[in-house]
């Protein structure tokens, strides 16, 4: 039978992990898919094997196998919120067989705070909660054999030799936990010389495993021994949120609230701008929509390397991916991949597979859907990509990709994106995100001759005027500083509302009357 | 080091008991669709089990593997032939100079189905038993996580060499053996720091021999037979990218010329030769005597838009190892040929007799040309086999010899067009080459897991004495 106060106490622990559970699954969903996506986990032996390659198998292979169900937020933030409640009810009963009562309920509530705060950052991974917990209960486990039924048996070294190799820093948590109750000991006179080594055994072998190990498992010392990684506290962070759920919403292809999400954001960023522009331009609004951002940034002046930060690589590859540039596109996969945690990312091995499959590079297509085809959520995706096996949206998805693509081959020595929306023009003037991205670029950059030159060559010569209100717009400014005769006016614009507008803004120049404009926008911004 | 598969070998031990066996067999006249491809193989007798799996979809699979009144089986759950490793070793012992005929029979639903049995020709010629190759993705320009193994080709035994935590996470280039010494052996760390890491009998120096008139410190570097030269390549290297998503990455050179170092000295012996300012010289090595260098050479300068015109030719010139002089002339071996044939990475046999090479349409990067081909030319006749039976329309390149010439390893691309992975092929003493067969790994769907290209792979007769805590020793200035 409980007493009230347990119970009282159960509840509110009960209440706690359900506000949690909450918050993760609707304030925090994006960082749970981040931690899905940036990893993969197959269902084989021999990717299992690799997890005894390194220490803390245990912790890892468990907290990898879990994270693949982040897949779906509400099964993700369950399981997140169950195991920073298993590690917290492992310290409560350790800590309340070292302090008394109302010291050991705030140190737990502060442990838990500390979990909590490690799972707002965005690099702590469920492995480290595994460790944790099973450093946490092997330690309580050697207290139960030391002073429990089994007290004559010494089995300290294999409880701290064990943590390490399953759980790896968890060792640390194991050989202070042993310690503490020590020295709990010592100060109640209940010692005798047998629990003194003990608890110097834990210290040493927690310190000296990872040292004698670190040979084994090719890691520098201090690598080995906070195997797998520490995580660091954090305060929540929405604007990241923010930014990941603007990704996801464009991965999901619903381009609707990309833009929502990039307009309602609270911060917003090169990151909101370049979705909210992309989702455009496969809208087919990129020039109706360029003004209306507060931030400029299309992508097209971005490079991107080793130091370039991930979700900006994440978004080089979404652009190219939809330019049409799958060499770029790959290029940026294989970066992400390389820096992603065992160097894969199950969302950039997806990618690779689109890509090898627009190219028409079958056998490239294969090893990467044979890769999915072994883990729990992408096995279904994998079998739909499948040549032979495509369902018909699937197979027209990827044939526009591949009108979109370059046929012309040049070497490129760097990332220069206009050079590549001309070879991807060349290869298909119907391209016309390519068109719209060039030519926005051109006029954020505010070079009309660039702009002028670029419209003539993909729009004029090609036949196909692109009647845009940006571009009559930015048209009719390149003819009004030229001395050009009124059949050129004639052959770009289109008479109406813009050219009476254009007329009254050349008697206002820089009226915010007009700041919607382009003729504002190159005045004033 | 199996102590790490214990709970999954308990497990599947426990599995294996339910598994049916084959009744009521139909036979078909199809080879099965195995992978890796071992029908028709040569192998030698020292080679680790070729475990296989079916690219059929099956419920079980039942193998024997047999030679002259000696068999084995596998009978497994799922599409995979593994074979224990002492019963393989057994049955290679027995069919030293023989075939071993195998013959798969598998469950699908609930019919079993006999595919045509296939030979594997085992050689008497034994291959070294350790092979090193760095582990990277196949896109080279950026990396993270790189290391070099060695693999024990007999079992399944690996071991790392050098680890990016030792590094600081740099970049690595491959560990190359000395011909005939296996535990003397060079590996290069690339950035601010690094150098040439010298493995001589597990004695690790750090040499940085590179001088102001080299563009870089070496990059393709080779031993001479008694180890007491290296010869290497200074190359200005720039990476690009064929905007066509099929050619992917394209290397070039702007600048390149030959060195030697001389390791008893300490010196760089120069050749003007060897470092014209106006031609590209690359890809070094030394005969199998020691008394030339053969090389690879092309006009220069290149510009990116003249890269397909760019074509190498496979030269030689004499080197006086007891003065540490070079010829004053340069003889053409194979001539590079405008369109149709650039010369890459020669390779003499130990004999020297025959020198292997790769061929591509242009440049000096065959790995990532499709058309990458091997090519071996006997050196006492000039006649040039075009190795139909080794080459794949992927990346064949990248090979190394073994100390008897009777083997030869290559990282070829085959299977996927992407991924690097190393095939062995046998010579006979007749010059005749057999159908390479793919490095076995313990589990067969490994390859199809694995993300990382085996590059550069390297023979070696004995294990290298070194581990990654002695070259990150070796780095901090501690050896």
């Amino acid at each position: 039978m409980l007493k009230p106060k347990d119970i009282i106490i159960s509840g509110i622990c009960l209440a706690g992990c359900v506000i949690l559970a909450a918050f993760y699954a609707t304030a925090y969903p994006s960082h749970l898919l981040w931690q899905e996506q940036n990893q993969i986990f197959l269902n084989t032996p021999h990717w299992v094997a690799t997890y005894f390659d390194k220490p803390a198998w245990l912790g890892c292979l468990a907290g990898d196998w879990l994270t693949q169900y982040y897949h779906n937020p509400v099964a993700g933030a369950v399981i997140l919120t169950l195991a920073i409640a298993f590690c917290t009810v492992c310290f409560a009963i350790g800590v309340r067989r070292i302090l008394p009562g109302i010291s050991s309920y705030i140190l737990t509530v502060l442990f838990a705070i500390l979990l909590i705060a490690c799972s707002m950052d965005a690099a702590t991974t469920l492995p480290f909660y595994f460790c944790v917990a099973g450093g946490l209960a092997l330690g309580l486990l050697q207290h139960r054999v030391s002073f429990g039924k089994c007290r004559r048996l010494d089995l300290t070294p294999v409880f701290v030799v064990a943590a390490y190799w399953a759980f790896g820093f968890g060792a640390l948590i194991s050989a202070f936990l042993i310690t503490a109750f020590t020295i709990k000991r010592i100060l109640r006179k209940y010692m005798s010389d047998r629990h003194w080594f003990s608890a110097l055994c834990a210290v040493i072998l927690a310190a000296g495993t990872p040292a004698f190990l670190s040979g084994y498992y090719a890691l520098p010392y201090s690598k080995a021994l906070f195997y797998p990684g520490i995580a660091k506290p954090a305060l929540p962070n929405y604007e990241y949120e923010e930014r990941l759920a603007i990704a996801d919403a464009f991965h999901d292809k619903d381009y609707d609230l990309t833009r929502q999400l990039a307009l309602d954001a609270e911060s917003p960023n090169e990151i909101s701008a370049f979705y909210y522009y992309l989702s455009s331009a496969l809208q087919d609004s990129l020039p109706d929509n360029l003004l209306k951002y507060k931030i400029k940034s299309l992508g097209t002046l971005t490079t991107i390397g080793e130091t370039s930060p991930l979700p900006v690589i994440n978004m080089m590859n979404d652009l190219y991916f939809e330019l049409g540039d799958m060499t770029y596109a790959e290029r940026a996969a294989m970066m992400r991949n390389v820096f992603s945690p065992r160097n894969r990312n199950v969302r950039m091995i997806c990618r690779l597979a689109e890509i090898n499959l627009v190219s028409g590079d079958t056998l490239a297509a294969l090893k990467y859907l044979r890769i999915l085809d072994r883990t729990h959520a992408y096995s279904a995706w994998s079998k739909k990509h499948t040549p032979g096996q495509m369902p018909p949206d699937v197979e027209a998805d990827i044939s526009r990709r591949r009108t979109l693509s370059n046929n012309k081959d040049n070497i490129r020595l760097g990332d220069n994106c206009r050079n590549i929306l001309l070879e991807l023009l060349e290869s298909n003037h119907k391209n016309l995100i390519a068109l719209d991205y060039l030519l926005c670029t051109d006029l954020l950059l505010k070079d009309m001759d660039t702009f002028k030159m670029d419209y003539d060559t993909y729009c004029i010569q090609k036949g196909s005027p692109r009647y845009k209100k940006l571009y009559q717009e930015a048209l009719m400014i390149y003819l009004a500083g030229t001395d050009v005769p009124e059949s050129e006016w004639d052959r770009y614009i289109i008479p109406g509302p813009t050219v009476d507008a254009f007329n009254r803004y050349s008697n206002r120049r820089g009226d915010p009357a007009f700041k919607d404009t382009y003729w504002y926008y190159f005045d004033k911004q | 080091m199996y102590f790490k598969y214990l709970p999954l070998i308990i497990l599947l031990t426990l599995l294996e008991a339910c598994v049916p066996g084959p009744e009521d067999v139909s036979e078909t006249d199809a080879f099965p669709d195995i992978y890796p491809d071992y029908i028709g193989v040569t192998v030698p007798c020292n080679i680790a089990p070729l475990n296989f799996l079916l690219r059929d979809s099956c419920e079980a699979v039942y193998v024997t593997a047999a030679t002259e009144g000696f068999e084995i089986k596998s009978h497994k759950k799922g599409n995979e032939a593994i074979f224990d490793l002492t019963e393989w070793k057994n049955l290679l012992d027995k069919a030293q100079g023989k075939n071993i005929t195998v013959s798969v029979t598998v469950l699908h639903g609930d019919d079993w189905t006999k595919y045509k049995s296939f030979d594997i020709a085992v050689s008497g010629d034994m291959i070294d038993p350790y092979l090193t190759y760095r582990l990277i993705e196949p896109d080279y320009e950026v990396f993270s996580r790189l290391r070099i193994v060695e693999r024990n080709i007999s079992d399944f035994s690996e071991r790392i060499l050098c680890d990016y935590n030792a590094v600081g996470n740099r970049c690595m280039n491959c560990h190359t053996h000395a011909p005939g010494d296996g535990d003397l052996s060079f590996l290069y760390v690339r950035g601010e720091g690094g150098g040439m890491v010298l493995n001589d009998h597990g004695n690790l120096r750090l040499l940085d021999f590179k001088t102001p008139d080299m563009v870089s410190g070496p990059v393709y570097a080779q031993f001479d037979p008694s180890g007491q030269f290296l010869v290497f390549s200074t190359n200005a290297i720039i990476p690009a990218f064929h905007s066509r998503p099929d050619k992917r990455l394209e290397v070039f050179d702007t600048k390149s010329d030959i060195f030697v170092y001389d390791l008893q000295r300490d010196a760089v012996l120069r050749s003007p030769l060897l470092a014209d300012s106006s031609r590209l010289e690359t890809f070094p090595t030394f005969s199998a005597d020691g008394n030339s260098i053969y090389y690879c050479v092309a006009d220069g300068p290149i510009r990116p838009s003249v890269i397909d015109s760019i074509h190498y030719s496979l030269c030689r010139i004499a080197f006086d190892p007891r003065q540490g002089t070079f010829g004053q002339s340069t003889d053409t071996i194979v001539k590079g040929l405008p369109g149709k044939r650039s010369v890459s990475h020669p390779r003499v046999s130990p004999d020297g007799r025959r020198l292997l090479y790769t061929v591509s349409d242009f440049g000096t990067f065959p790995i990532w040309h499709r058309e990458a081909d091997l090519q071996m030319v006997d050196l006492t006749t000039g006649e040039i086999d075009s190795l139909m039976i080794v080459n794949s329309p992927m990346s064949d390149t990248y090979h190394c010899w073994s100390a008897t010439g009777r083997w030869f390893v290559f990282a070829s691309k085959r299977d996927d067009g992407l991924y690097g992975k190393p095939y062995f092929a046998h010579v006979s003493p007749d010059g005749k080459v057999s159908k390479p067969f793919l490095l076995p790994q313990k589990s067969p769907s490994f390859y199809d897991d694995n993300l990382k290209s085996f590059n550069v792979p390297d023979l070696g007769a004995v294990p290298v004495s070194f581990s990654p805590r002695d070259v990150a020793a070796t780095m901090a200035g501690k050896n």
